[in-house]
């Protein structure tokens, strides 16, 4: 290697040691959504909520441009979730069930103009305040530590530790409105590879015996059986905590059910609340009231026979205001 | 306990257990919940020393030091350094702490705390009840709608959570999948 070679090597470093140093918050955040979509990787995570700490296995696996995530319970064997942008299967072996849900059009999507799915990348600064905190190592890997600060109580903060040479989240943390941690993902070991098996994202045990429940979901609106000549009902929250817009509207059939549930996705780019609505729920099972599921909320409140229920990764404050908006409109045909 | 033990679960959090040794730590931690509050209570003081400090947003924390405090050994002379979790809990692990540790870690932290939380004074600092819990501990899970019902929702709604909170919420939902055995805190309520 000449001197010439080597002054240019050392100043290539020096400039990348510049650049990096230069990222501001939410260039790593765009690293990150990005390396959600570039990024192989498996691993084993712990996850924290209200003290108690579960080991689940993750295997994510990138294949042209497409990703497929399995997370697997370390505590019963077999039990996983696995998602790819056209399904996501649900794997029950206590109850030798699996659970289905196919996304129609699933690849489409991406080009609904409704449709902008919530994530880390381009965070509106109106609604959330970003900050570095002090660099950390986690699992082996030097990491920088993004701190993601709502400016009001209708929605979590986050603090995520982001591997310093391929942007993965390797520690993440759920922020309640009132600052305490409510859960938390930390990978304990991490491997990157180009090369994992396809076998190690489909289902870990046999299934040949286990019930299938199928559902498909469409992003068409759905047609309402009680249809008026004034026009075509459409239900909608008519009061929304600020930032937070309709993105997404679209139906799921259930085999052997006669009336499609609802869904609308509302969303500040970041967090997101959907709410769904079901017609022929059984009258003891219209209720109102707030389900909770660590830090997932989820308020149920009943109008005109039917259900309608709020779910979202944000505050019961923010669940319940929207759940109790809804209502009925009727659109001009 | 074994002394073993809690210096594999610091080892674990640090992310320096060998992964031969994570295995068979796993497996002891899904067979013994008493490990497992332990690790949970580890990750707390995780929060305290490392992350808390260094997010000012962060409230309660003089509470939550408490709480993580009184499950260890109250009663050692031991100082715990406030920049290094490792050594902080490792030596939590061999020799308990002493109530002066748990005022040194609250007094620097307080100094960058910006929330106008009070402060407890030092003696009440060392007069830690053992009853005390941890004030972020929420009593669990609980549902008025049935456990499939929800589980159906999460499903549905998983595409639009982004993707660190996506894959925070399904390794709950494989842990604790509402409606199965592992789901044990399920609780009614009619109203918040």
């Amino acid at each position: 290697m000449t001197d010439w070679q080597r002054w240019l090597g050392a100043i290539l470093v020096a400039w990348n040691g510049i650049a990096a140093a230069a990222d501001g918050p939410q260039d790593w955040l765009n690293r990150m959504a990005s390396a959600t979509q570039l990024v192989s990787y498996q691993g084993t995570l712990l996850h924290t909520c209200a003290g108690v700490v579960d080991v689940v296995q993750i295997v994510h696996r990138i294949e042209n441009g497409r990703a497929t995530a399995r997370v697997t319970s370390h505590a019963v064997a077999g039990r996983e979730i696995i998602r790819n942008p056209d399904e996501v299967m649900c794997v029950l072996p206590e109850q030798k069930s699996i659970v289905v849900e196919t996304l129609q059009g699933g690849s489409q999507r991406e080009d609904s103009p409704m449709n902008k799915m919530p994530g880390f990348s381009n965070v509106d600064t109106a609604i959330y305040k970003l900050a570095m905190l002090q660099p950390d190592r986690i699992a082996g890997h030097d990491t920088e530590v993004i701190a993601v600060r709502p400016v009001d109580e209708y929605r979590y903060g986050y603090r995520l530790w982001l591997d310093r040479n391929k942007a993965v989240a390797l520690k993440f943390e759920l922020i309640s409105e009132a600052g305490e941690m409510l859960e938390q993902i930390l990978f304990t070991d991490i491997e990157y590879s180009d090369h994992i098996p396809a076998a190690d994202v489909s289902p870990s045990i046999p299934m040949d015996t286990f019930t299938r429940q199928h559902s498909t979901v469409s992003v068409e609106p759905p047609v309402q059986r009680d249809q008026s000549p004034q026009g075509l009902m459409r239900w909608r929250a008519t009061e929304l905590p600020a930032g937070f817009n309709l993105t997404v509207r679209r139906s799921k059939t259930v085999p052997g059910s006669l009336d499609p549930m609802e869904q609308l996705v509302y969303s500040d780019g970041l967090g997101s609340v959907s709410v769904f609505i079901e017609a022929g729920v059984d009258e003891d099972e219209l209720a109102e009231g707030l389900s909770r599921f660590a830090g997932t909320n989820a308020f149920t409140t009943t109008m005109e026979d039917h259900l309608i229920t709020a779910v979202g990764y944000v505050p019961v404050r923010t669940v319940k205001m929207i759940a109790l908006s809804v209502r009925p409109l009727r659109e001009s045909p | 306990m074994s002394q073993s033990i809690k210096e594999q679960l610091s080892a674990l959090l640090d992310g320096e257990l060998p992964i031969e040794e994570e295995e068979l730590l796993f497996r002891q931690l899904e067979k013994n919940q008493e490990y497992r509050a332990i690790l949970g209570r580890y990750t707390l003081l995780t929060e305290l020393i490392q992350g808390s400090p260094a997010d000012p947003a962060v409230l309660s924390v003089s509470e939550r030091i408490r709480a993580a405090l009184t499950e260890l050994a109250p009663h050692s002379e031991r100082r715990m350094p406030t920049n290094s979790w490792s050594t902080a809990v490792k030596g939590l692990v061999g020799a308990g702490i002493a109530a002066s540790v748990a005022i040194l870690a609250l007094i620097s932290m307080n100094t960058i705390e910006r929330d106008s939380t009070p402060v407890p004074a030092i003696a009440e600092l060392q007069t830690v009840s053992d009853s005390y819990t941890v004030p972020a501990v929420e009593p669990g899970n609980r549902m008025v709608i049935t456990p499939a019902r929800l589980t159906s929702y999460l499903v549905s709604h998983g595409e639009f959570f982004n993707a660190p909170s996506r894959l925070t919420v399904d390794s709950h939902m494989v842990s604790k999948m509402p409606g199965t055995p592992a789901d044990q805190h399920i609780e009614a309520s009619q109203d918040d």
